[in-house]
């Protein structure tokens, strides 16, 4: 089935199974790979992208509920000087150790940031307890955030 | 490969319905992974999908004269409609607050951006966590078909676990909440972690006390509904009556609580199974309903 979608602010047109995820779509279809798949069935959040400026995890999504839609992946939130703020942030608190996680934190953090400009901890807690980490640990992701908010002031 | 509809409108879903056997499929949260297979492969449905989140008419949220007022007459009703999803639910200043909690509590933010309160009622899990909430609100349901809409109890519409009332051409399209103001909330899921984690139990109360008289203030209301401790929410207004009427200092005695919680006791019979035991599952459930009790006592 023919399925029409912004993606990463481009019209897209793909051709496949109407219940295959988008997730399958964007990595093995599209080769759009910054979007990681992680447990598959919406348990960790590493397929975490934005649709219609909500975070959603691509796993859970059949790609005929996209249609219409506007995605966001990593590689196109990389492009923005928003996406920039939180990638930096990340780096600079050192929260990112094999990476894998990463994509996702990064769209789930820059949800955040959109809703709220000032989070509290909480809130930033709350923003990624979707978002499963193995290695770096929540700590160093937590101080990104508040560093992204605070590098990034006027920004958001 | 089933062949999927994604209609904009209720009629033509409605339509689509009556052609024959189809999946209802709102958020998919609960879809997509009873019809996973594995990683890098399509879901398999047996069924033709219908898509519901297209459909504009479905995503509102209104107060308004209910249609059929039920036995307490009420002026308002809450409405919410089937497309609705968890993370609008959780945020809408009209929602009573018990609901806004326990939604608050399903898995994570990007799963309650997608996923619908009417899923997870259809889904009819034991351990579904808006349904305690629901069933002390009265809630009821709408279901529609090209036969025209049906309102029954929410309680009346789940029947056993993964079982509910909905008829093959049918699919429910607003969730109505009598306007209760109950300012008295209590609301504690247990689980393994804090995020998409199922409840092991859950318990959920509502109370209202009446002050005046100053000197001797009343429960002139109270309620508690207990999750994934049995086939379906737990909820009895005949040990409610026991509590209500009653006067806070009575609350005061251990007494009576202890009497209260003998009683529930009796009529909490959980299961063992992968996320819990039996007897945690009871003992947590009457030590929340104490801490509720004593806590209202105290208020
Ligand atoms: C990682 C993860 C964590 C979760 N954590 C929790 C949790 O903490 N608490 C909890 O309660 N649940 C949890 N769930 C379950 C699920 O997210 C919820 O039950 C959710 O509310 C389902 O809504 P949905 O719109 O995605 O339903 P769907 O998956 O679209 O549908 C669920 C069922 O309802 C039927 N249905 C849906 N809409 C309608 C309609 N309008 N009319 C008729 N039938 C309909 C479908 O046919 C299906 O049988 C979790 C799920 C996952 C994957
Ligand atoms: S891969 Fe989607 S949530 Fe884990
Ligand atoms: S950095 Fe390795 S999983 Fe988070």
């Amino acid at each position: 089935m023919k399925i029409e979608f912004y993606l990463n602010s481009h019209l897209v047109v793909v051709d496949v199974d109407p219940m295959q995820s988008l997730l399958h779509t964007l990595r093995g279809t599209m080769s759009h790979t910054a979007t990681k798949e992680g447990c598959g069935e919406g348990e960790c959040g590493a397929c975490s992208v934005l649709f219609n400026d909500r975070l959603v995890n691509a796993c859970m999504m059949p790609i005929s509920q996209v249609q219409g839609g506007d995605v966001m992946t990593l590689e196109g939130l990389r492009q923005t000087e928003k996406g920039q703020c939180v990638i930096n942030a990340l780096l600079e608190a050192k929260g990112v150790q094999c990476g894998f996680c990463t994509p996702g934190m990064v769209l789930a953090l820059y949800a955040l940031l959109e809703a709220d400009p000032n989070p509290t901890e909480l809130a930033i807690r709350t923003a990624i307890s979707g978002n499963l980490c193995r290695c770096t640990g929540y700590g160093m992701i937590v101080e990104a955030a508040k560093i992204a908010a605070e590098k990034g002031e006027g920004l958001w | 490969m089933v062949n999927v509809y994604r209609p904009d409108t209720l009629a033509q879903a409605l339509d689509t319905l009556s052609m024959g056997k189809l999946t209802v499929f709102s958020g998919g949260t609960d879809l997509m992974v009873q019809h996973g297979v594995r990683a890098g492969m399509s879901p398999r449905f047996e069924q033709d999908v219908l898509f519901v989140d297209a459909i504009e008419e479905l995503q509102y949220i209104a107060s308004a004269e209910p249609e059929h007022k039920g036995e307490s007459g009420q002026e308002q009703a809450l409405y919410i409609g089937a497309g609705v999803v968890l993370a609008d639910i959780e945020q809408h200043p009209l929602v009573p607050s018990v609901l806004r909690q326990s939604v608050a509590k399903i898995a994570a933010p990007a799963l309650r951006n997608r996923a619908t309160l009417a899923g997870n009622i259809c889904n009819a899990s034991p351990a579904a966590d808006s349904l305690p909430a629901l069933y002390l609100l009265d809630a009821r349901v709408v279901l529609s078909s090209i036969r025209g809409q049906r309102e029954m109890a929410l309680a009346d519409f789940i029947l056993a676990p993964r079982v509910t009332a909905l008829k093959p051409d049918e699919m429910l399209t607003h969730i109505v909440i009598p306007q209760y103001d109950l300012p008295e909330v209590f609301y504690h899921k247990v689980g393994t972690r804090a995020a998409n984690a199922l409840s092991k139990l859950s318990v959920a109360g509502l109370a209202r006390i009446k002050r005046y008289p100053k000197k001797a203030p009343v429960i002139a209301d109270w309620r508690v509904a207990f999750g994934a401790v049995g086939p379906t929410v737990v909820r009895s207004r005949e040990l409610e009556s026991l509590v209500v009427g009653q006067s806070l200092d009575t609350l005061a005695k251990p007494g009576f609580v202890q009497q209260v919680v003998g009683c529930y006791r009796e009529i909490i019979r959980p299961i063992d199974d992968q996320r819990s035991t039996a007897a945690y599952r009871q003992q947590a459930s009457l030590n929340l309903l104490t801490r509720w009790l004593e806590g209202l006592s105290r208020s």
